[in-house]
Parts: C-alpha cells; sequence; structure tokens
C-alpha cells in the first residue's frame, strides 16, 4: 500500500516536474540575522530549559511547480549556543557538551522532502552534530511567501536523542530528548 | 551512591515533615538561573523571532491545602535580554523599545489564583513592563515537586503562557511590520 501510494506520488513529481519550466525552482539564501534554531530540554522535569543559535548560513530552493523537488542545506558555528547564561554556554561549549574545540559546525542536509499539504511538508535529511550524522525528519511549515517569490519564511520542528549524537553527560537529570524548534527566513540573493 | 543519597533525601524530607507546623502554605525563592520569560513575536509573517530574559528573582508561596490561597511575586531584569544579536539586544534594551536605563525591571504580581486542574491554574496579576501596568493571565502548568539532587533541595517547577499586545505596554515601534501579537512563555524553579 505504501509504495503503491510512493509511486502515485513519484509518478505525480515526474510528471508535474516534466511538465513545469525549467526555472520553477527558486534558491533563497538563508537570512542569518532572522534564521534561529532553538533546542529545549528538561531540567530534571522541574523547567523547560532553551538554547539558541542565530547564525545559520545556507540556502533554501524551492521548487514552486514540484515541491518534492525542494531542498535545503544549512550549517552553523556551534560556539554561537546561547542560553542567556554566559556560564551555561561556556559549558556547553567545552567537551563535555557540544565540544565546539573538536566539532565546530552543525549542518543539516535535505535529502527528501514529502508534501504533506498546501504549506506543510516532511523534510527528511541528514542532520551533522558533535561530528556524528544521523537521519532527521522535519515538520516544516511555510508560513508566507512574497507574491513575487523572492522572500519565504518557515517553521520547523523535531525531537531528537542527544545520545545519538554522542552527549550523553548528565543524561537523564538533563533530559536525553531534545526538542528543536526551526524559525527561518529566506531571500533571493541580491544582484 | 545515588540510594545513599535518596535514602538521605527520604529521611530529610520526613524529618521535615514531622517537625513542620500545621500550616500548609510553604514559601520558594525563584531560582534566577532556572527561571525565565521568553517572548515570541510575528515577523512580517515570515518567521517568529524570540528573545529571553533569564534570573527572575522572587517568592513564590504554595497552599497545597488550599491552592487558590497560593501567590507569586517576581522580578525581572531587562539587562538580560538577549535574543542571540548583540546589536539588537542593544536596540531593544535601549529608548524605542524597553528603555532599560528608564525601566529596568519587569514584575509580576499575582492577585487571583484560580485552579483549573490537577496541575494547572489561571493565575491572574499585574504585570509591570516600560513602566506601564496591565493586568494579565497567565495559565501555569505545574511541573513537578521533587528533590533536585544538584541544589540538595526540595523544590518545584513551572511552565506559564500567556498572550500580550506590546502596544498596550507602550512598545509600539515598527508595527504593524513587526507584530503587536507577543507569545509569552515563563518557565520557574523555585526553591526553599
Amino acid at each position: 500500500m505504501k509504495s503503491f501510494k510512493s509511486f502515485i506520488a513519484a509518478a505525480a513529481v515526474v510528471a508535474i516536474f516534466a511538465g513545469a519550466p525549467a526555472f520553477a525552482a527558486d534558491t533563497l539564501k538563508l537570512d542569518a540575522r532572522h534564521t534561529a534554531v532553538t533546542f529545549t530540554y528538561t531540567h530534571g522535569g522541574f523547567s523547560h530549559m532553551t538554547g539558541k543559535f542565530m547564525n545559520a548560513a545556507g540556502s533554501v530552493t524551492l521548487d514552486q511547480a514540484a515541491p518534492a523537488n525542494s531542498s535545503v542545506e544549512v550549517s552553523f558555528d556551534v560556539s554561537g549556543v546561547n542560553t542567556g547564561v554566559s556560564g551555561l554556554d561556556d559549558h556547553l561549549k567545552t567537551a563535555d557538551f557540544f565540544d565546539v574545540a573538536k566539532y565546530p559546525t552543525a549542518t543539516f542536509k535535505s535529502t527528501k522532502v514529502e508534501v504533506t499539504g498546501a504549506d506543510t511538508a516532511k523534510v527528511t535529511g541528514d542532520l551533522t552534530l558533535h561530528g556524528v550524522t544521523k537521519p532527521v525528519t522535519l515538520d516544516v511549515k511555510l508560513n508566507k511567501q512574497s507574491d513575487d517569490k523572492k522572500k519565504a519564511g518557515f517553521s520547523a520542528t523535531t525531537s531528537i536523542k542527544r545520545s545519538d549524537f554522542g552527549i550523553t553527560k548528565l543524561v537523564p537529570i538533563v533530559s536525553d530528548q531534545i526538542d528543536l524548534a526551526i524559525e527561518a527566513e529566506a531571500a533571493a540573493p541580491k544582484p | 551512591m545515588w540510594k545513599a543519597i535518596r535514602l538521605i533525601a527520604f529521611c530529610g524530607v520526613a524529618a521535615s515533615g514531622l517537625a513542620s507546623p500545621a500550616i500548609a502554605a510553604d514559601s520558594y525563592k525563584l531560582e534566577a538561573k532556572h527561571s525565565s520569560a521568553t517572548f515570541y513575536y510575528p515577523h512580517f509573517g515570515l518567521s517568529h523571532p524570540s528573545g529571553k530574559i533569564v534570573g527572575a528573582t522572587g517568592t513564590l508561596v504554595l497552599d497545597s491545602e488550599a491552592p487558590a490561597n497560593s501567590s507569586v511575586e517576581a522580578t525581572l531584569p531587562i539587562a538580560n535580554l538577549t535574543t542571540g544579536l548583540a546589536d539588537f539586544d542593544t536596540e531593544l534594551k535601549g529608548p524605542d523599545y524597553f528603555d532599560a536605563a528608564q525601566f529596568p525591571t519587569a514584575t509580576f504580581k499575582s492577585s487571583k489564583v484560580e485552579v483549573t486542574g490537577e496541575t494547572t491554574a489561571n493565575v491572574t496579576g499585574d504585570l509591570t513592563v516600560h513602566g506601564v501596568t496591565k493586568s494579565v493571565v497567565l495559565v501555569v502548568t505545574f511541573n513537578k515537586k521533587a528533590f533536585n539532587p544538584a541544589l540538595f533541595k526540595t523544590g518545584v517547577g513551572f511552565t506559564a503562557t500567556t498572550k500580550l499586545s506590546r502596544k498596550d505596554f507602550g512598545l509600539s515601534k515598527l508595527e504593524p511590520f513587526v507584530g503587536d501579537d507577543i507569545d509569552l512563555v515563563i518557565e520557574a524553579e523555585a526553591y526553599p
């Protein structure tokens, strides 16, 4: 059943793609000032703590005619971690957690976009963090596109286990489950 | 080791329980490092940027027998505001927005606690931001009461949310491009 559905989907994608003009895909550059990756974990079940990265660099290719052909590639500097508590930021950067001296960059590269609604999609890709690469699936919502398609904004969420990425210190007092919330804006590069 | 710590903790709790007077209200102090307010706002409909203020101080009184008699008073230092963009933080703390020089703190003082479930309550109170005081209702979830081995104390944790209009507090710069509707998420831990 699932493979039948996939076949139909693939056929539809191929059909749409074949019929689409060659310039249907717009590549937009992520706007670092309006792109944030926020992670949330629970602190012993008492409260939810957050940290944020505000230095993403990368691009989003939106295929208007065949959304499943869209893609995203992003990297960010892990040393930019910001929890609002500078002592905690310093600790998170050490070998106890992110080990930024050894693994300065985290990356996400999409491998599959599955459209789930008029403005939603499941985007699967490879997340590399702390030197470990694992597939993750983001639930993505396209918040808005400008009329000229030169600007787009997204929200995306997923959950990961930090132990999958070899970051195990203080589990389970500091939760293994990490909820990720991504807010992103992207715009066509200025000519 | 953990068993020993738990045993000691249990004995401690039991002893303090025996010795405590009949008054059911317990007073806790907010733990600044784990007590924060995060605000989200809509940016041209494209995304929801956020800013966070960590470092709330204040007092929480929990009346376990009559929860409606519980109360909270909290103060948040605007100087701690961070968005992850240093220049933007400076702008937000400046006279165009929070004006931290003139209004260095935000405060909340509860006036009514309405229990809505086993672990939830609507807490009404006066929120003062930017020198303006308005009544707001926080939708509060009680997360946990437990022994925290790191602090060697039994504490409580809460999450609370509410929605605000920033222009209600005289913070209307860049509307409507930067939206008026603010989602506020408060995380708090408190210990004796």
